[in-house]
């Protein structure tokens, strides 16, 4: 298990330094979703495996999709690389990745060499505490115990296995492992900690929503005179889906009521052509008297 | 807890959160600033699962769902703003926003 924690640790360090110097986006995600796989290994053998499912599932899973969304959606060419090359050029690194070793080596000493010698009596109460846990709990396991290190000395990655089972058959001796005791734990104690999470990730997916949706209302906005003066090719582009729409029968308008562009350039065509303003103005008034029944209903 | 002491894990945690403030300091592309941001956030929820793991209690990972539900709502406002950014200055640097104005 320790050799398995080693490894892993290591591959995530390995592949988080591969993700902050690559210069192409997508080459950076691969690294990163390794280095998550990797940290879902370390959570694994340290004892939590649902917070490594968690982490498969939500890190590796969704938030790298999303980016990954992202990165295809901006399209960056070999501008932006070069501009990263630029950037990354080792006279301007050096110095402070020497800095950041010298409080790394700190920090590894400080942390690794403080149970040889406890200089402070407050670490040494943490560590006394500590030993006791890790005793009792080793007591608690023995009775598992007995087999795992035949199997960890045939198949290092399969030795977590019994863990886990030893975890799940008698979970007085893995309260701390099983995900039973983290649901209890997450609806009980911690219920409201649960009501606030959800209030921020609604909080999150008004902000996302506001802020993709103020993109579209202000580049209407900004072309709406551009296109009474009827010169710039931006609302050239703006007019010519309305063009193509007034062939379109009103069932198209109606079933899809949230779409702004749809509804808020009609005007710019009608003062553009004006032989189809009339008709513009009668099919779209429902529309536009469904997305404020939406509005509303949405305050609500 | 196994075998592993918790002060190496809390090490390789630091090791970690440290390679995402690099990152964070050192590029200029806000997508790798969110992916270091990510990272930092990653080695954060492995300090408190060394530390639930350490002391036996699963309030370790209680506060690592937290801190996954915080990352998402993050990474989606986030991303948000990346794309906003980059239909407002056509790039994606950092440095092109650095000022506040209008």
């Amino acid at each position: 298990m320790n050799v398995i924690f080693y490894i892993s640790s290591a591959v995530a360090v390995f592949a988080t330094i591969l993700v902050i110097t690559r210069t192409d986006a997508v080459h950076a995600l691969l690294y990163l979703v390794v280095s998550l796989l990797a940290m879902a290994m370390v959570f694994f053998t340290l004892g939590a495996p649902f917070a490594a499912a968690l982490e498969v599932v939500i890190y590796a899973g969704a938030i790298v999709v999303l980016l990954v969304f992202v990165v295809m959606m901006l399209n960056q060419g070999p501008v932006s690389i070069n501009q990263e090359r630029a950037w990354l050029t080792p006279g301007m690194w050096v110095g402070p990745v020497a800095l950041s070793l010298v409080l790394l080596g700190e920090l590894a000493y400080v942390l690794v060499g403080q149970p040889a010698s406890p200089p402070v009596g407050q670490s040494d109460r943490s560590d006394g505490s500590d030993r006791s846990d890790r005793s009792d709990q080793s007591d608690m396991s023995d009775g598992s115990e007995g087999l795992r290190p035949q199997v960890s000395s045939l198949q290092p990655p399969v030795s977590s296995l019994p863990l886990l089972q030893s975890a799940i058959r008698n979970p007085q001796s893995a309260i701390s492992q099983s995900p039973k005791a983290v649901g209890l734990a997450l609806f009980g104690p911690y219920v409201i900690g649960v009501e606030l999470a959800s209030l921020l990730l609604l909080a999150g997916l008004v902000a996302a929503f506001h802020l993709g949706k103020h993109e579209d209302t202000e580049r209407e906005s900004a072309s709406s005179p551009v296109g009474q003066f009827a010169s710039s090719p931006v609302g050239q582009s703006a007019c010519r889906p309305v063009n193509q729409s007034a062939s379109r029968p009103v069932n198209q308008s109606a079933s899809r009521p949230v779409c702004q562009s749809t509804s808020l350039q009609p005007p710019i065509s009608s003062i553009r052509n004006p032989k189809s303003a009339i008709p513009n103005l009668f099919r779209l008034s429902p529309d536009s008297g469904l997305q404020e029944k939406d509005k509303g209903g949405a305050g609500k | 807890m196994t075998g592993i002491p918790p002060e190496h894990a809390i090490l390789l945690a630091a090791i970690l959160f440290l390679l995402g403030l690099t990152g964070v300091l050192v590029r200029r592309n806000v997508i790798f600033i969110l992916m270091s941001i990510e990272v930092m956030i990653n080695a954060a929820g492995l300090a408190f699962i060394v530390a639930g793991a350490a002391w036996g209690q699963p309030d370790g990972q209680v506060m690592f769902i937290f801190i996954l539900s915080m990352a998402a709502a993050e990474v989606s406002v986030g991303l948000a703003l990346v794309l906003r950014m980059y239909h407002c200055f056509k790039t994606l640097d950092a440095d092109a926003a650095s000022k506040m104005r209008g």
